[in-house]
Formats: structure tokens, sequence, C-alpha cells
């Protein structure tokens, strides 16, 4: 039998001796005092577990010394039990409402008062176990807060807010989205327009917040290099397929906006449908998903068909995740798409739709506790001038990064046929910080160089194929099957650079092992028919110097930069 | 009504052990004060300091297993509760004489 320690408080010293005796019998420890004062001080001192108390004492009452020693026990369950010879149904009442756990009418029945005892000592220790577990756990929240914050820190290292504050953007993203599996993404191509990505993890917490990190790292990572927004999305896919565990993956929807074409590519799996507004306000179209989210499928059945839509500058993209969609009012509700369609249609211009989405959202939950987890993401479509030289600004300043500098870099065939080093080429000219803010333009010009060197001088492709649209058809034909039987061939990359922090020159030569070209008769020939299908007037506005060699199998291109005003 | 309750007092006396002579010494000594103490009360006819004193000898009493005192004491508090002193004094005798058969008979239970 496990001793426990009592305090019997009782000015009857007959009574208090006859009971000790009893209490000690069953073997436990005992301490007696004979007032309310002593009980008080007693409790303070000797911390006993159960203190059996009479009513009526001289001095302080034990009522009062209860009410003492409940406050001094503080979050500590120290039953007490009243020890009283009345037996009216309202004495008994009294000891309970004044604080007492129990009561114990004289004279004592030696076998309830062992189970008395007993019991409130087990009670005792379920309150001391749920003090440990209210403590283990407000512990455990602590630390989990406090692990989300540094995930929180480490995930905004990684997935930075990227373009979202550009003019032509407007969004909802709770601060803490990263733990309701909420991600959104945006990132300017070198080559000018943008890559957005919204993202909707299965689960929350740091599961989601694991995934979303591989996400944005190779989403800005590669759109900086100049990938497309379909590699991007193979990559994405892949990585979080090894990675997840099965069960988990994230719904999303992707646009490769290029305001060039005016067009934009969209990409969705498994969010709900988004819509298209046009800048006149009254044609919405509707954008469904086709694919399953990413990091569901293998890499070799992952699709990557993107849907090709027109988009006029101002027209409008509305993307959000099911948050919004399954948003639940006071009677548990859900605000559902066709809600958000009414208020799409019932906006008094395309510039009111963002904000009244969000009032309307916001009106239908009320004052219900709901998860913060409304994602939503406004997509204008717009030149993004503006945005890019304010970009230029910011980033000429700073470092001065590699100023003199030349590389030689030559692919032999085997490597052409599988490998784009365009990507690689640009990701060392924007390390001239000089070069950053030009990063469109220089993607341009190494793409055109290389796809020329490449297309028309190793595999021979005729340029002129590319002016009918049936020839257009035949060109890449040709180019599927000439790269499929390709054994020899090189392109040979040499960049160089010259600068001082203030301007500078980047030379690219791009030397192939075709049969060149009659570059000298064409040289004369009016701007527009020369060099057809080589996007040489392109390249001519971007460079300061355009020149090829040889036998038309090398061009020489210098940039200055900074641009000069055109 | 029986002065003591023996079958009662022998369980008290193997519950208590080498305790139970101490006890009952102890009973004695505090009845004493207690019965001076409600003389005191009487004359100074404070009925609620005499319910205390005599609900404290009660309840003593009923420890030692008197259970004709016990009887007479619930009377006496019964009264002294409701301020009734009218034939307190009387009663207060009573007491008394039964208290010293308790003692008499306690001394040869020892």
């Amino acid at each position: 039998m496990t001793a426990y320690k009592v305090l019997i408080a009782d000015d009857n010293s007959v009574d208090r001796k006859v009971l000790s005796r009893v209490v000690r019998n069953q073997g436990n420890e005992v301490i007696e005092v004979g007032n309310g004062f002593e009980a008080v001080d007693a409790f303070r001192e000797h911390r006993p577990e159960i203190v059996l108390m009479d009513v009526m004492m001289p001095g302080l009452n034990g009522k009062e010394a209860t009410r003492q020693i409940k406050a001094i026990a503080n979050e500590d369950y120290v039953p007490v039990i009243f020890l009283t010879s009345l037996s009216d149904a309202q004495s008994l009442a009294d000891c309970l409402e004044c604080g007492g756990d129990d009561f114990l009418t004289k004279p004592y029945n030696h076998i309830v008062l062992q189970a008395k005892i007993d019991s409130f000592h087990r009670m005792s220790e379920m309150h001391r176990l749920l003090l440990n577990q209210r403590d283990e756990i407000a512990k455990a929240n602590r630390h989990m807060l406090q692990e989300q914050r540094v995930a929180k820190a480490v995930y905004d290292n990684v997935a930075h807010a990227g373009c979202l504050n550009a003019s032509n953007i407007r969004y909802e993203l709770s601060p803490l989205a990263v733990f309701n599996g909420d991600v959104l993404l945006a990132a300017r191509k070198p080559g000018g327009g943008m890559h957005v990505l919204l993202g909707d993890f299965t689960g929350h917490g740091l599961p989601a917040a694991i995934g979303a990190m591989p996400m944005a790292d190779i989403f800005y990572g590669m759109t900086a290099k100049g990938f497309g927004l379909r590699e991007v999305l193979h990559q994405i896919n892949q990585k979080l397929k090894s990675i997840l565990p099965v069960g988990f993956f994230c719904c999303a929807a992707a646009v490769d906006l290029a305001p060039d074409r005016h067009s934009a590519s969209v990409w969705m799996g498994g969010v709900p449908d988004c819509y298209l507004l046009r800048q006149s306000g009254d044609v919405i179209e509707t954008l469904s998903s086709r694919h399953l989210p990413l990091g569901v499928l293998s890499a070799d059945k992952f699709n990557d068909q993107m849907t090709d839509i027109p988009m006029a500058k101002g027209d409008r993209l509305y993307l959000w995740s099911d948050g919004i969609i399954e948003a639940r009012d006071a009677q548990g509700e859900m605000f559902g798409q066709q809600r958000l369609l009414q208020v799409v249609r019932d906006a008094d211009t395309p510039e009111a739709v963002f904000t009244d989405i969000q009032a309307a959202v916001e009106a239908f939950v009320g004052s219900t506790e709901q998860d913060d987890d409304t994602t939503l993401i406004e997509v204008v479509m717009d030149d993004m001038t503006a945005d890019e030289d304010a970009q230029a600004a910011s980033s000429t300043g700073g470092a001065q990064g590699p100023m003199d500098w030349s590389m030689d870099y030559v692919l032999e065939a085997s490597t052409l046929q599988h490998f784009n080093p365009v990507p690689l080429m640009n990701h060392i000219m924007m390390e001239v910080p000089g070069l950053r803010a030009m990063g469109g333009q220089l993607y341009t010009v190494m793409a055109e160089l290389y796809s020329n060197a490449f297309e028309h001088g190793v595999l021979g492709l005729d340029s002129e194929l590319k002016k009918s649209s049936e020839g257009f058809m035949q060109y890449y034909q040709q180019r599927e099957e000439r790269m499929k039987t390709l054994d020899a061939g090189y392109v040979r990359i040499r960049m160089s650079h010259r600068g001082d922090g203030q301007q500078g020159d980047l030379t690219l030569r791009v030397e192939d092992s075709g049969q060149g070209f009659d570059y000298l008769t064409l040289r004369d020939a009016p701007d527009d028919h020369q060099y057809s299908g080589r996007g040489i007037p392109l390249l001519k506005r971007i460079c300061s110097q355009l020149e090829y060699q040889g036998e038309g199998n090398i061009v020489e291109a210098v940039i200055h930069w900074p641009l000069e005003a055109a | 009504m029986v002065t003591l309750d023996l079958d009662s007092l022998t369980v008290l006396k193997e519950v208590m052990e080498e305790e139970f002579v101490p006890l009952i010494e102890l009973y004695l000594r505090d009845s004493e004060a207690r019965l001076v103490a409600m003389d005191a009360a009487m004359s100074q006819a404070d009925a609620e300091s005499l319910r205390h004193t005599i609900h404290s000898f009660k309840g003593a009493s009923s420890n030692v297993c008197a259970t004709a005192l016990v009887a007479l004491a619930q009377v006496a508090e019964d009264n002294a509760r409701e301020g009734n002193l009218t034939t307190m004094h009387d009663q207060l005798t009573e007491l008394n004489a039964e208290y010293q058969r308790v003692k008499v008979a306690l001394t040869s239970f020892l």
C-alpha cells in the first residue's frame, strides 16, 4: 500500500488522536494540528497530499483554512475532506460549497475513510498527470512554433517573393501560408515576361513546407537560367515525386506569360477552375485542370502539355487554391465555385474583380474562426517594361563581379543531341552585374546565335524553309530526323568580357562545323530580307557589332553595356 | 442506556494499541476542563459558548464509547443551540454525574 502524507486538523484532541491512529494504521504518514492557523502553516511546511479538516475550530475555522490552503496549493490538486459530526444535508452541502472536496461524518467508518483517501489520491495523481501533460503540450507547442518560425525564415530565403510585387500582379496569401501548404511564386524570365506558379500541397504544417522549398528553388533557379516553364514543371514534378511520401503531392497552376507573343501558356493540375477576364470585362473564360498534380506521376508519364491562350494587354488571369472555394460560413456552407463566378460576373470593372472577391469571401465567412488559407492571385498581361527598368536600376549598383574574362566551350555531336547550352551560357553572362538588367536581350542573342549554329550549321537545315507554314512543318521534321542520326559536328562558343564596372563589352563568338553561307552577298540587301530566318535584324538592334566570318560558319557579336537608349 | 459500549471500546483499544491509555488520559483531562468551561459559560448564560463546549465534549465522549453520556450531551447541545437555558442547570448536573460514572468505568477498563 502506498503511504500518503495526510494532514489532520481538529481542535478536539481525542477525535484527532483516534483519527490519526486509524490513518496511520492504514500505512499513511500523519501531521496533526489543532486549529486552522496551524493547518495553514503545516501545509506550507509539509505539503501533505490530503487534508482532513474539522469544520468548526477556534481561531481560523476549517472553511477559511481550506481557502488559504487551496490558494497556496495553486495548480496542485490538494483534496480537503471536511470532518463533521453534523449529518443534515445542508451542513454536508455547505462543506463542499466552501471549497471542500468531500466530507466524512463522525464517528468515522474506517473502511470508508481508507477508500476516500485512496480515491482522492488517485485523483491527485490524475491531476498531476494532466498538469504534466499540459506542460508537455505547451512546451511542444512552443517548440513547434519556434521550429515553424525557423522553417519560415529558411523558406523565405529560398522562396523569396520573387517578382510577386510586380505592378501587374495582385495577390493574397496568408503570412504563414507555407504551413497551410499554399505557395505563390513569380519570376521574370530572362527573355522577358514571367513565370507564375500557384501551388497547394496536400497536408499542413512542416510536410507541406518541406515540399515547397525545393519547388521554389527549382522554379527560381531554372527560370533565371532561361529554362522554359515545361522544363521547370518537369523538374519540379520529378523532385516532388522523389522526395514526397506516397499520398503527398502539390496541386498547381502555372502560367508562362509572354507579352511579346501576346499569349500565355497555362498548365493546371488538380486546382479548381480558374478564370480569364478580357480587358473589355464582359467575357469570362474558364480554364480547367487537365493534369494530375505535381509529384504524382513518374518523369516518363508526366504530361507537360501547356494550354496556349492569347492574352492582350490588360487581360486578367485569376488563379486560386481550393481554400477560397471551400471557405465556410457560420452554417458550414462552402463559398463554392458558383458564388465565385458570380462575383467575377457582377464586378463593375475588371480592376474591381480582385478586391470584390476578397470582400465577398470575407463577408461570406463572417466572424467564424477560419483557417486563414485563402490564396488568390491576379495576373494582368502587361509589357512589364516599367518594372524591368526599376529592376535594372537596382541591379546596377553594388558588386563589380567578374569584369575581364573569357571562355571557350565546345559541344560535340553527342552532346548537341541532348543538351541545350543556352541557359548555362546565360548563367555565366549573368554573373556580370552590368549585364543582369539586359538578361532578356542577352538570352535572345545567345539563343538565336546558338540555334543558327546548330540548326543551319551543324544540322544543315535550310532557313528558307521557314518562310511558309508547310515549310515550317518540314523544317521541324527534318530537325528531328537529323538530330537523331547526328554523329559528327560541333558548336564552339567563345565568350569574353572586358569592362571597368561602369561599362563593358561582351563578345560572343559562335562557330559551327557546318558549311557556312554566303553572307557577303546578303550583307547589302535591305534589312528585312537579310539572312532570312536567322533573326539577324533583331540581333542587330541589340548588338553594337554583328559580323559573320570565315565561310559564314563563324559569327561574332559584341554587346555593349549599359545599353544606349534606342 | 449503558455507560460504556464495551465492545466498541475493545475495538478502539485494539486500534489504538499503545496509544490507548494516553488517549483515555487525554479524554479525562480534556473532559475535566470542559466541565469547568461549561459551568463558567452557564454562569454567564453564554449559550453559544456552552453549545461549542458541549459539542466537543459529546464528540470526545463518542470516541470513548460513552453511549449514555453522548445521548445526554446531544439533548443539552440541542437546547443550547436553541438558546434554551431553562433546564440547562439540571442537565449539566446530569452530565457531570454520568461523566463520573464513565470515568470510573474507564479507569476500571484500563
